[in-house]
């Protein structure tokens, strides 16, 4: 297993598309006997790169010109989101700039959620659950993983294994966020499908606020990168209920993978806009349990954003 | 002497109507008997308010019940012949800005206005900011001298804020035939609305519209207007491209005057301090089984309440809306000759 952190302070074009050579130059990957590469991206919502929200579309162009050249032009290459609970990608690619890419390289956009769609079921953490994913996940050559790094309220980190829940091809994934459901089905889609390659987007990271770190981390284990992510966010891998299953039902990542990494995690993780987790979702759960409480009592109004 | 209570319809209870919906059954002096909308979801949000009359279609609304007026909280581009319908049927109507889609259809509103003598309000909420209506009260005293110079801002999400259960936001939206304009005739709409209402009569100096989500209507602009009456010059900023959490909200109107400046930052409220105290005042009222407004610890959602209940009153006055049908009009003029004469950088 490989597993590489790398850091550029340029984010011009040059530099994303240097740090990205650099990156998986690092893997010994055979271009040559790949026909179709799947790109899976984080397009939560319709919220530009620039919010640490969503994956850069300079890197995710860069990583083309980059298979392109090592596939003499001849590879398929497709950039896939599923659609969202709030959220269709066909809005979303024109609007976060995507459409522009493919457009630019001749690379096609693909809806996750559409086309041919397998279902499973599975049993993760002695539970039943169903989930659907896109063919294209069993018919690509080569799975291309780019989640973000950044802080997520609920399972406190997102990364490579969170990403993967966006490829679940039901766009009302809202429904899975019942406590226990929402780890289940993360686990349980990286248990259907995984990356080949997994490259971390934190050229903008999201903490407290975003902020341009110019990392990229690459790895082709997902739970070793996402430990490493953990860690650079700040928190313990055994912290992450969705890691923790994940682990339960994979296997512990084996610390001495990581080990090489050790002080650019430590560095790293001072550099990180780090989110107080448990103080932040008190406020937050307190504020909302107490203007419902209000509202309930006096017989006031919730205001729509938040009903 | 108990005021006797208007009969108001509502015709489209999805986000704004929902929220007027809420705010008319808290209104003593208006009475909500019936609710329209295609949604099922939306019926029974009507349905849980006890409201006696729900309707999928709003022509059967206006049919079979007597108004005296009704809000209309539609989509853009469902407006006008909602407004035309209920104008046959000579009910008054409360409508979310902008009242339609472009001068053609604004033309053919008044028209109708005056055809069958029905009144019409359209809800620029902003100028019933607490800190906004302290801002004019000010100006108006010639707080700040002559003002030479104010800057409007209201950058957020638009239809792209997230709400706290996720849904997706309506195709529509998307759409620019049916939407008729984008962050310059959403947001960009109120506050040139405030300009003019402040600064009386503004005519276009020049507009930049710009495209940051590379849809086909823009998502941000930046205008400058001058007043006729004044001589201030105006620098207005719209923007759908900010991540703003609720309850951030990135207004303000900065003035510039020949006596020093103000802002309306330094005139609201502090969000939390103004929600408890509210909170216990209103508990308090409620113990004392008297009626208050709803939303007033939010301090900028209030607008909508004051927004309703100025119509209300001024309906069973028989007085004029404190928002009128001409100044909209120079609103919608405005926006007008901003689309015309700005020629679209391709993208």
């Amino acid at each position: 297993m490989t597993i590489v952190i790398n850091q550029t302070s340029n984010l011009s074009k040059e530099g994303i598309s240097k740090i990205t050579n650099e990156t998986i130059n690092k893997f010994n990957i055979d271009w040559e006997n790949r026909e179709t590469f799947l790109i899976k991206v984080n397009l939560c919502y319709y919220w530009d790169y620039s919010t640490g929200e969503t994956t850069d579309p300079r890197l995710v162009e860069s990583m083309i010109h980059y298979i392109k050249k090592k596939t003499k032009d001849e590879a398929k290459i497709l950039i896939g989101e599923a659609d969202a609970s709030a959220m269709k990608t066909r809005y979303a690619f024109p609007m976060l700039g995507y459409t522009k890419i493919a457009e630019r390289n001749d690379v096609k956009l693909v809806n996750l959620s559409e086309g041919n769609i397998i279902e499973e079921t599975m049993s993760i953490g002695g539970k039943k659950i169903i989930i659907s994913y896109s063919d294209l996940f069993r018919t690509s050559d080569f799975i291309i993983n780019v989640p973000k790094l950044k802080y997520h309220r609920l399972p406190g980190v997102t990364c490579c294994l969170k990403n993967y829940f966006g490829a679940i091809a039901k766009p009302r994934k809202f429904s899975y966020h019942k406590t226990g459901d929402l780890w289940r089905a993360i686990v349980a889609i990286n248990k259907a499908i995984t990356a080949d390659l997994n490259v971390v987007d934190g050229l903008i990271a999201l903490g407290t606020h975003p902020k341009r770190m110019g990392i990229v981390i690459a790895g082709d284990n997902n739970l070793e990168v996402d430990h490493v992510a953990t860690r650079i966010i700040g928190f313990k891998p055994k912290q992450i209920a969705h890691i923790k299953l994940a682990e339960k039902e994979f296997g512990k990542v084996d610390q001495k993978e990581i080990s090489h990494l050790k002080k650019d995690i430590k560095r790293l993780k001072k550099e990180f806009p780090h989110v107080h987790h448990t103080l932040r979702n008190f406020i937050w759960n307190f504020e909302l349990f107490g203007v419902k409480l209000y509202a309930k009592i006096v017989g006031d109004v919730i205001p729509p954003m938040i009903e | 002497m108990k005021k006797k209570k208007l009969r108001f319809g509502l015709v489209g209870a999805g986000h704004m109507g929902k929220t007027h919906m809420y705010n008319a059954k808290k209104i003593s002096t208006i009475e909500l008997v019936a609710v329209a909308d295609k949604l099922k979801t939306n019926r029974h949000k009507a349905e849980k308010l006890r409201v006696p009359h729900i309707f999928e279609d709003y022509q059967e609304l206006l049919e079979k019940t007597e108004l005296d007026a009704i809000i209309i909280g539609l989509p853009n581009f469902l407006k006008y012949d909602c407004i035309k319908l209920a104008a046959e049927n000579n009910v008054n109507i409360f409508i979310d800005k902008p009242m339609a889609l472009n001068m053609k259809e604004v033309y053919g509103i008044h028209s109708l206005l005056q055809k069958y003598n029905i009144r019409l309000m359209v809800s620029t909420n902003f100028r019933f900011f607490p800190h906004v209506e302290k801002l004019k009260t000010q100006l108006d005293n010639g707080m700040y001298g002559n003002i030479k110079i104010a800057t409007i801002d209201h950058i957020m999400h638009g239809p792209f804020s997230h709400p706290l259960v996720p849904k997706p936001v309506p195709n529509w939206w998307f759409d620019k035939e049916k939407v008729g304009g984008g962050a310059l005739m959403d947001n960009g709409y109120h506050i040139i609305d405030l300009f003019n209402w402040i600064f009386p009569h503004a005519k276009l100096i020049s507009a930049e519209l710009g495209y940051h989500y590379n849809m086909p209507f823009e998502d941000n602009a930046t205008v400058v207007l001058k007043s006729k009456e004044t001589d201030t010059r105006g620098v207005l900023n719209a923007g759908w491209f900010s991540h703003v959490l609720f309850p951030a909200l990135d207004f303000r109107i900065i003035v510039h005057g020949s006596v020093g400046f103000a802002s309306t930052d330094d005139l609201r409220p502090n969000f939390y301090i103004n929600a408890a105290k509210v909170a216990i005042k209103n508990f308090l009222k409620r113990i004392a089984f008297r009626s208050f407004d709803p939303l007033e610890y939010t301090y900028y959602f209030i607008s909508y309440v004051k927004s309703l209940k100025s119509f209300e009153e001024c309906l069973r006055m028989d007085e004029e809306f404190p928002i009128s049908f001409e100044s909209q009009l120079e609103v919608m003029k405005l926006i007008d000759d901003i689309y015309k004469g700005y020629e679209r950088e391709a993208i």
